[in-house]
């Protein structure tokens, strides 16, 4: 397990290193915020009104938790880095370390992803609470189911990377999945929530990763009740799951590929 | 042809500072650091000489070459190249110069010798026909016939520099400047380089200004040299002249096998610097190299390496004789 | 005669970007498609806002794709013809213009059609067939032809303006791309809804107001004086931009002062 601890420290203070970069993303992150929150503002008449059962304060803070989630995973590591590792078969030399290779990689994307979550988090409760001068409120049981779906959001985001980027080994480029992937979660699961959508476009958005990376712990945030709560972990369990399993067996595939090609 | 006086060039350069907060400091009061990367030089340039300006690294060759060309802005002083200002008049200027810049590609790399210079002889406004008909000729001086449809990235080093200096040349310009067009590459290469440029000289009576470090290229090349070092002319000569008086020294480095008699060589200048290893410092002008090695016993040796003397000694020397004459 | 020459020389230059990515002629084209529906995506976001209120900041929803069309389209096409401007700071840090300097053409332009960026062609492709979609008379598309071609040369100058930035400062390459991504994160949205002083910037720093939001308005309404207003604003910031590169390009230093040479 140490040794799995390393690649995570490792990585987060490789990362803390890229500042200006940090901070110019930053900028455009809240600069999106401003933009939403001149949306909304010009969709709410007046800041009584619900829409689709979110309140202003709510609706705002409901963006500002998926846009921060979205900014702060995209991943250097699982975009680009494993991808350029696999096309150049420097992989086989990471593969034949005395460690797993998907714990270790997936253990230095959480070390580069909670830089960004580090500077996104207090920055996202700075513009709300700024905005709003409200922050929602929340009991010890929701707190905790809120926190508790935010990480495995964050989990099921990196596994979801680790499938996309191990595509690596059958497709040349893999960077136009990664676009749009993140522009789905983006426009469909980052702006608004799910129920601005007709119900059967709900139903089926139930059942996609938007669902249980963006939609959750942000509902869960916003908006705390035990049976959205019992099924949104739910769910994020059997993608977890699920996840692994796919990942594992694409990983076995590619391995296979790499023995055959060497590497 | 080219005419500069008194120029100068200083560079400011921004402090850095280790740590978060110091770069935050800096970044609303930056520090600075001039530096003087040219001082106060001036030299004068007829047609169709063949001029070397050589200085070891960091001398300010490449930087005044970047303002002969017009690249590079002089903080003070005045250069006229063929009449013009190269700041002012830069377009005039570039129809009549060519350039070859050894550590920067200025061609495409995907694309084959043929493309580039077809593409290049539109940028000179250089009609089809006679376009046509220059890359014909070129590439019969520079035997790139066989190369002319393969993409560059695919040429070795020494192809790929002579595809370089035919796109400096392309429209038969009256001054060639090289800067550093040898760097990295392998001996043949670099002789028929540098016979190619002289050929250039010769046939259309070109003017070559060229920058390196390396003497012996100066040597084959140049009839004039100015020897620069910390922005400033150190020498500016003719090369029978220079060689004469600081390029005779050779410098030769033998390992011998056994221990050997140090008597029997006393009479040279020599330094021991191991068991066995001695370095000779020789006047390459008389029969000094052949006279020392008559006198070693050759089945000793082990190993022996004859070398020129480096740039930096030499102007170490230049700096020691000039110093000298100042005296009488 | 100058301009003719400089015309083909840009055109062929985007010939020899062609050959370079053809290679691969598949990806090429999944590239082109994936950059358009990489746009339209974004039609689901305007669906469902619109959804709540039938229109935003005084434009209904053939407006927006209005702003979409103009939008795709300008920065296309200053990405295809243009796209030496949007690497201008990189080509200043790594000493790169020696090479087009020591050429005798205008500098600036040879600078900004020193490179295409081909797969901005999708964005392009995009824009013209929401603009045809959505198409009211044959003298709208003649405008949004027009306003496509300002609209580019405008950010060609917004480009080299702020790319210019890199000859005094070291960051310049990332606080060119930081304006640039804010500029275009703006342009998709209606100018109804900010208030006055992000409009003032929009007509100003982040020139949008010339690229997309008249234009827009004249699309919908044709006005000879705003056809002109575009223009002019056109002239001026290609205006400052020339100023600000030439006087930007005194301070070049060709690379030498960052390899700590010196």
């Amino acid at each position: 397990m140490l040794k799995y601890y390393a690649a995570f420290k490792y990585e987060f203070a490789d990362n803390v290193q890229y500042k200006i970069a940090l901070l110019f993303h930053t900028i455009i992150f809240a600069l999106i915020m401003y933009i939403m929150m001149n949306v909304w503002n010009y969709l709410y008449d007046s800041p009584s009104t619900y829409i689709v059962g979110y309140s202003y304060p709510q609706m705002i803070w409901y963006v500002i938790l998926t846009e921060l989630l979205w900014f702060s995973t995209r991943s250097f590591i699982l975009n680009n880095q494993m991808g350029s590792d696999i096309r150049s078969g420097n992989i086989s030399v990471y593969m034949n370390k005395p460690y797993n290779y998907i714990g270790f990689i997936f253990f230095r994307y959480l070390g580069e992803i909670s830089v960004n979550l580090l500077n996104y988090l207090p920055i996202g409760a700075i513009i709300g609470i700024l905005y709003l001068y409200v922050f929602p409120k929340h009991t010890i049981l929701s707190a905790f189911s809120f926190s508790l779906s935010f990480i495995l959001s964050i989990v099921i985001n990196g596994l979801i990377r680790l499938v996309l980027g191990m595509s690596s080994f059958w497709i040349e480029n893999t960077q136009p999945l990664i676009w749009l992937y993140e522009k789905l979660i983006l426009i469909i699961g980052t702006i608004f929530p799910i129920e601005l959508f007709p119900e059967w476009i709900q139903n089926i958005l139930i059942r996609t990763p938007i669902y249980v990376i963006s939609y959750g712990p942000a509902k869960l945030f916003v908006d705390f009740h035990k049976e959205i709560f019992g099924h949104i972990i739910f769910m994020q369990v059997i993608y977890i799951v699920a996840g692994l399993l796919l990942l594992w067996m694409v990983y076995k595939k590619g391995r296979i590929k790499i023995d055959i090609n060497g590497g | 042809m080219i005419n500069v006086k008194n120029v100068g060039k200083d560079f400011l350069v921004k402090k850095k500072e280790e740590g978060f907060r110091k770069s935050l400091k800096y970044i609303f009061k930056p520090q600075y650091l001039e530096i003087n990367a040219v001082k106060g030089v001036s030299f004068f340039i007829e047609e169709g000489e063949r001029v070397a300006f050589i200085g070891p690294n960091g001398a300010g060759k490449s930087t005044m070459i970047k303002m002969l060309t017009g690249i590079l802005t002089p903080t003070s002083g005045k250069i006229l190249v063929n009449g013009w200002n190269p700041q002012k008049d830069r377009r005039k200027i570039a129809k009549c110069i060519g350039t070859v810049f050894g550590q920067k590609e200025q061609l495409w790399m995907n694309l084959t010798p043929y493309d580039n210079f077809i593409y290049l002889s539109l940028v000179y406004s250089i009609n089809r026909d006679r376009a046509e008909k220059r890359i014909m000729e070129l590439s019969k001086i520079f035997a790139l016939k066989e190369i002319m449809d393969v993409p560059l990235k695919k040429l070795s080093l020494g192809q790929r520099m002579k595809c370089e200096i035919v796109a400096g040349i392309i429209h038969n310009p009256q001054i060639l400047f090289l800067d550093e067009p040898t760097i990295g590459l392998d001996i043949v290469a670099k002789k028929d380089i540098l016979d190619l440029i002289k050929r250039m000289n010769r046939e259309y009576n070109t003017t070559i200004f060229f920058t390196s470090h390396d003497i012996l290229d100066v040597e084959k090349l140049c009839e004039r040299v100015i020897i620069v070092n910390e922005g400033q002319i150190v020498v500016d000569d003719s090369i029978k002249k220079i060689k004469k008086t600081f390029f005779r020294k050779k410098i030769i480095e033998v390992l011998f096998s056994e221990e050997f008699d140090e008597n029997i060589l006393s009479e040279y200048d020599f330094v021991k610097h191991g068991k066995g290893q001695y370095v000779f410092t020789v006047d390459s002008q008389g029969f000094e190299i052949e006279a020392i090695i008559k006198k070693m016993d050759i089945s000793k040796i082990r190993d022996i390496n004859i070398q020129d003397t480096p740039l930096e000694l030499i102007i170490g020397d230049i700096y020691n004789i000039t110093k000298g004459a100042d005296r009488c | 005669m100058e301009a003719k020459e400089q015309i083909y020389l840009s055109l062929l230059s985007i010939k020899y970007n062609i050959i370079r990515e053809i290679v691969d002629s598949k990806a090429f084209i999944l590239s082109i498609f994936l950059s358009i529906l990489n746009n339209a995506v974004f039609i689901v976001q305007w669906i469902i806002l619109f959804n709540l209120r039938n229109e935003m900041g005084g434009y209904k929803f053939n407006d927006i794709m209005y702003i979409w069309a103009m939008a795709c389209s300008t920065s296309g096409m200053a990405a295809v013809f243009f796209n030496g401007a949007r690497r201008l700071p990189e080509l200043i840090f790594m000493g790169k213009l020696d090479s087009y300097i020591v050429q005798p053409r205008n500098l600036y332009l040879n600078i900004a059609t020193s490179s295409s960026d081909i797969f901005a062609l999708g964005d392009m492709v995009y824009g013209t067939i929401l603009c045809l979609i959505f198409l009211r008379s044959f003298l709208s598309f003649v405008l949004f032809i027009f306003f496509t071609i300002t609209g580019s040369m405008i950010m060609l100058a917004f480009h080299m303006t702020v790319g210019s930035l890199a000859f005094w400062i070291k960051n310049g390459r990332l606080v060119s791309l930081l304006l640039g991504n804010i500029m275009m994160t703006v342009s998709t949205y209606p100018d109804g809804i900010f208030n006055k002083a992000i409009k003032v910037l929009l007509y100003s720093v982040f020139p949008m107001g010339f690229i997309v939001y008249i234009p827009v308005k004249v699309l919908r309404d044709p006005t000879l004086l705003l056809v002109l207003l575009v223009f002019i604003a056109m002239l001026f910031f290609l205006l400052i931009s020339l100023f600000v590169f030439y006087i930007g390009k005194k301070h070049y230093s060709s690379a030498n002062r960052m390899f700590g040479k010196y």
